[in-house]
């Protein structure tokens, strides 16, 4: 009678379908492997940040320095290394100094990519997914859906891109209090794990057999039914429903209490997720960057709240034991005009850059670069050195370059990497050693 | 509590039997004509299994009525077919739940709900300083609470209220742009500063709206409400033009993201105004400019302010279509709203949103050329879906563009319709029909209708709470994200595939649901239940122990009530003996002798779980201080019947033809 996932989705592939765009076969091949790979964790500053407050910095000569991009001073920028950081200190955040002397020899700079657009959610698409038109999904959920897409929250999000185009299922982390009575789905009371308190709905013998008796309905109703969107929406449903130990899991692993913030909760729910084994990428989104008026007097204190929790992740991640296994993208949908405009705003600007950090990431390494007024430099493909404009080696740095190293590293499926083209002018290896 | 929602029905009966009765009068006298079907009807989709006219009627009620249909309905659509299904159709939409849906597919293009909590905040305080008249109330009084709940709320609806409004009074839909008036309710024209208005009915009911015109403002349907003027925010660089982009998208099916050369990069833009001389900026502003410009008297707050020196001469000039606007006293946004509702691209925007809405995917893109089969079978599809979209658009002219012609017409398509494809069509014809059928994963809103009405429950899935009770998917602070819902500010995009965390909100929906509902039904008469009108408690089947049973009279009865719950649950209209009643019947039996021996052995009580019992109703708690009245029903259950019962209950709940429509 009973019917495990293996079976089902053998039953489902003998019938020829296709799961979240892969082939149920090769879904039913790897859906039992363990992923031991690193957690991959892409943060948008939402609205379009300005690196030149933060891993770009440009300044202004002097108080008299007409036009300037930034109000501090060229020489008070930060260096620690290679890396240089716009000079903010902003209590109670971190200070730039203190993330930078923290962080900067796991930390991987790339300056100057060109975003072809102005727009934000063109930008979005862009940066998170290597191509500007509509249609590609973003790489956290490609690299779930490589390694996992059968985990019950395989592909978490919390804002920036998510879109999955059909590859996985995407979760979105709510209130965080109530994980525990999804987690639970039997018990009355499921905040209080205490067997005192422990009430279920039904006998736990009744709910795994009517899980059996669910899985055998929905294979027959596959087996009589052709249309393909009604097919894999029951295989989507089954498939998304496996794995029920795990969620237990995760809600074992998270801190109680969770913090207030918004951000950092749902950080630790993913950690805590990615810990149990439940999660194989996420996407974030933080802030709001968006300063086209008093540019500084919002814009700053955002930067420096979104490195505070930046450190705020990395450290539970410590906590967590897994610091070593997460990859952090850090990056914006678009950059911000090198002049201030009447209201002392910024307006949107096509060229941001992104902070790598992770396991395989050299640290302690700036690549691609921008002019005095922030326009996008090309690199030499080979040494990875800025160099001139007119240099006919040289190649504009794009997110399609960048996705293109990110798929690489990350072990992109070949299938789906044919199925979401993103067209890089050059293969470029950004993270060799 | 079940009861209650029976009662009604029937205290209702006559007037139910009255309305469609005047409704099915123009079928005898032979005025009343189906929609015309010629795509739609198409030898193309001859190879499609579609529901019948009941089972339309059951999707299309639970989808723009929130609830199943009743015995009438039924009865009506079984004589009369598609004509009847029609007839009915247009008396569900006359039904408040049909608004609110109507709503919800609006919201979710729109967004503008992002505001239903802080409304009066968007208002330009130098015209309207009454906006939050309620402060005067004493903070939390429930004079504040009402107040302040109401005006918010009303100035966060205006835009979806007026969608509502036009469509409800079966008025051209171009009146949701060209509108001179704005929609007020008791609170919002406090706001407005608007008195001396008579509000029959219901005076302090939020939904009780009335024509108004603000002195001294330009209503221009709702372009010029605060809230779609602030969820399209400009900035003084962006001079409307997001504004613009949005107007194009929403109102006249037109993606100016495509239009662009792209990609664009620093190094190729030149000259002093590149929107105007860069043709790499001009193949996007050229369009999106113009329709800019004709926003240029409401700033970046949403406050009228037509700008002292005139609209930005670096820009392209105000316009829309190749013709420029000229100013003539007219409001440069009406000028646009009366061109924009002649657009075709009007009428096709319409429709696509409520494709998406009814159906849960957008209509087909433009396929890629190719020769394969699956390219060819992709284009001859989007081919047969424009044809149908297109049939629907003509329609909805025809009626004077009346909305619901819209909603009609794809509830009448092979779109909202195909269950399967027919056993003998040929193999090439699943490549043909890969995107068509039923297999929407119901949104939060619609999940919660159903569950409302299939278990015919007085209350939502959710907790009685102080002021209203919470229903858990709706709310934020419990399923709405989770399961996929947007909060229309910073999750504005439903999740369409499930994930395991939605599995496990149904699956806690199924148990608990099951739990709390199935005693409770049995404890009602038989002609009180909506789960078990064959079968009572009590009733079990002969020879339980028997491997070989069959036959007997009880036994007949439990199969009779399984094939009722896989109808009423499931939508599936099954024959005894079939397959899966006989699934259903085993897992029953299985579970009950199971249970039986369980309860022999001591291993589980004879008791119903606390939570379970029928005497208990979990939706309609005593007041504060009081004590739970206990009434009669059933608590003991030494056969385990009623929980087995529950088994069943609970893997309907969360079966995929519950969760799917």
């Amino acid at each position: 009678m009973a019917m495990d996932r293996r079976e089902f989705l053998q039953k489902a592939a003998l019938t020829g379908l296709a799961v979240f765009g892969a082939p149920l076969t090769a879904r039913a091949q790897t859906i039992n492997a363990p992923y031991d790979g690193p957690f991959w964790i892409f943060v948008n500053a939402n609205g379009g940040w300005d690196p030149t407050d933060l891993c770009d910095p440009k300044g202004r000569a002097n108080e008299l320095a007409r036009d300037p991009v930034n109000t501090y001073m060229t020489s008070d920028i930060l260096q620690a290394g290679n890396i240089t950081f716009a000079p903010h200190a902003l209590a109670p955040n971190i200070s730039h100094a203190d993330f930078l002397a923290k962080y900067s020899s796991r930390m991987m700079v790339i300056r100057g990519i060109d975003l072809s657009t102005n727009g934000h959610t063109e930008g979005l698409r862009h940066s998170f997914s290597g191509r500007l038109p509509d249609g590609n999904p973003s790489l956290a959920a490609m690299i779930a859906a490589t390694y996992a897409p059968s985990l019950p929250t395989s592909y978490l999000t919390a804002g920036g891109y998510d879109p999955t185009m059909g590859l996985v299922g995407a979760t979105r982390i709510g209130n965080p209090s109530v994980l525990q009575t999804i987690a639970f789905p039997n018990q009355v009371n499921a905040t209080d794990q205490s067997m005192q308190a422990k009430r279920n709905f039904q006998d736990d013998i009744v709910v795994q057999r009517v899980e059996r008796y669910r899985a055998e309905r929905w294979s027959s109703l596959m087996q009589h039914q052709r249309l393909a969107r009604v097919r894999t929406s029951i295989a989507e449903l089954y498939t998304a429903g496996l794995d029920q130990g795990t969620l237990k899991k995760v809600s074992e692993l998270m801190p109680n209490p969770l913090s207030r913030d918004r951000f950092e909760s749902q950080a630790q729910i993913a950690l805590a997720a990615y810990k149990a084994g439940a999660t194989i990428s996420m996407s974030m989104g933080f802030g709001s960057f968006d300063t086209h008026g008093n540019h500084d007097q919002s814009h700053i204190p955002q930067m420096g709240q979104l490195l505070t929790k930046i450190d705020f992740l990395w450290n539970e991640a410590d906590r967590l034991g897994v610091a070593d296994r997460v990859m952090l993208v850090l990056t914006s949908e678009m950059g911000r005009t090198p002049s201030y405009n009447a209201g002392n705003g910024k307006d949107h600007w096509s060229v941001t850059s992104a902070i790598v950090m992770g396991p395989g990431v050299p640290g302690n390494r700036v690549i691609g670069g921008t002019t005095e007024r922030v326009a996008a430099m090309k690199i030499d493909p080979d040494t990875l050195a800025t160099v001139d404009a007119k240099d006919p080696n040289g190649v504009m740095l794009t997110p399609a370059i960048v996705h293109d190293a990110l798929r690489d590293m990350a072990g992109v499926n070949d299938d789906f990497r044919r199925q979401f083209p993103i067209y890089p002018e050059k293969k470029i290896d950004l993270f060799k050693a | 509590m079940i009861n209650a929602q029976v009662i009604h029905m029937r205290l209702s009966r006559f007037g139910r039997v009255l309305v469609l009765g005047l409704l099915a009068l123009p079928l005898l006298a032979g005025c009343q004509q189906k929609t015309p079907c010629k795509a739609a009807c198409s030898p193309y989709f001859s190879d499609l299994e579609l529901a019948d006219w009941d089972q339309t009627l059951r999707k299309a009620s639970l989808s723009i009525a929130g609830r199943l249909p009743d015995s009438i309905e039924r009865e009506l659509v079984k004589r009369q077919g598609q004509v009847g299904l029609e007839s009915v159709l247009d008396q569900m939409m006359t039904e408040e739940p049909f608004y609110d849906r109507l709503k919800e597919i609006y919201n979710d293009v729109l967004l503008t709900d992002r505001y239903l909590s802080d409304g009066t905040m968007i208002l330009d305080p130098e015209r309207f300083p009454t906006a939050r008249y309620f402060e005067e109330y004493e903070n939390n009084s429930p004079d504040f609470i009402a107040n302040a709940y109401g005006a918010n709320w009303g100035i966060g609806r205006e835009p979806l209220n007026l969608i509502a409004y036009v469509v409800r009074n079966n008025r051209n839909f171009g009146e949701i742009l060209t509108a001179d008036y704005t929609l007020v309710s008791s609170y919002t024209a406090q706001s407005y500063g608007l008195y001396g208005y008579t509000f029959v009915g219901e005076p302090f009911s939020k939904e009780n709206l009335l024509e108004a015109r603000i002195p001294g403002s330009v209503h221009v349907g709702l372009l010029t409400t605060p809230s779609f003027l602030n969820r399209f925010p400009t900035s003084a660089t962006n001079r409307n033009r997001h504004r613009s982009r949005y107007v194009y998208k929403l109102f006249l099916d037109v993606d100016v993201m495509l239009l662009g050369t792209r990609p664009l990069t620093t190094s190729n833009i030149d000259g002093d105004t590149p929107t105007m001389n860069d043709p790499a900026c001009v193949s996007c502003h050229a369009t999106v400019d113009p329709l800019a410009g004709m926003f240029q008297n409401w700033n970046d707050e949403g406050f009228y302010r037509p700008p002292e020196r005139g609209w930005h001469d670096d820009m392209v000039a105000a316009g829309f279509n190749g013709e420029n606007y000229k100013k003539d006293g007219q409001e440069p946004l009406r000028w646009l709203a009366q061109r924009i509702v002649k657009a075709p691209g009007f009428q096709r925007a319409a429709v696509n949103t409520l494709y998406k809405g009814l159906i849960g995917d957008e209509p087909m893109g433009l396929p890629e050329d190719g020769e394969t089969p699956e390219a060819l079978a992709a284009i001859a599809a989007f081919e047969a879906q424009q044809a149908v979209l297109s049939e629907i658009g003509r329609n909805f002219k025809d009626s004077g563009y009346n909305l619901k012609t819209v909603v009609k017409g794809i509830i009448l398509s092979p779109y909202f319709r195909a269950r399967n494809i027919k056993e003998d069509a040929p193999a090439e014809r699943d490549l043909d029909y890969a995107k068509i059928g039923m297999g929407r994963l119901l949104t939060p809103e619609m999940l919660n209708r159903k569950i409302k009405t299939v278990l015919a429950l007085d209350r939502y899935w959710g907790e009685p709470g102080r002021l209203e009770p919470e229903q858990y998917l709706l709310s934020e602070d419990r399923y709405l994200i989770y399961y996929g819902g947007i909060d229309s500010v910073s999750t504005t995009t439903r999740i369409t595939q499930p994930n395991g965390i939605q599995v496990n909100v149904a699956r806690r929906m199924s148990n608990e649901l099951a739990c709390r509902a199935v005693a409770l039904d049995f404890s009602q008469t038989r002609k009180g239940r909506a789960l078990f009108p064959y079968v009572d408690a009590g009733t079990l089947p002969e020879n339980i122990e028997d491997d070989t049973i069959e036959g007997g009279a009880n036994q007949d009865a439990i199969r009779l009530n399984i094939q009722y719950l896989h109808d009423r649950l499931l939508d599936e209209r099954r024959v005894i003996g079939d397959d899966e009643l006989e699934r259903t019947f085993n897992l029953y039996l299985e579970t009950l002798r199971d249970g039986r021996e369980r309860v022999a052995r001591g291993e589980t009580p004879a008791a119903l779980p606390g939570d379970c019992q029928g005497n208990r109703d979990h939706w309609n708690p005593p007041p504060d201080g009081q004590r739970q009245q206990r009434r009669s029903g059933i608590t003991e259950d030494a056969d385990y019947n009623v929980r087995a019962w529950m088994a069943v209950v609970s893997y309907m709940l969360a079966d995929y033809k519950f969760l799917y429509e």
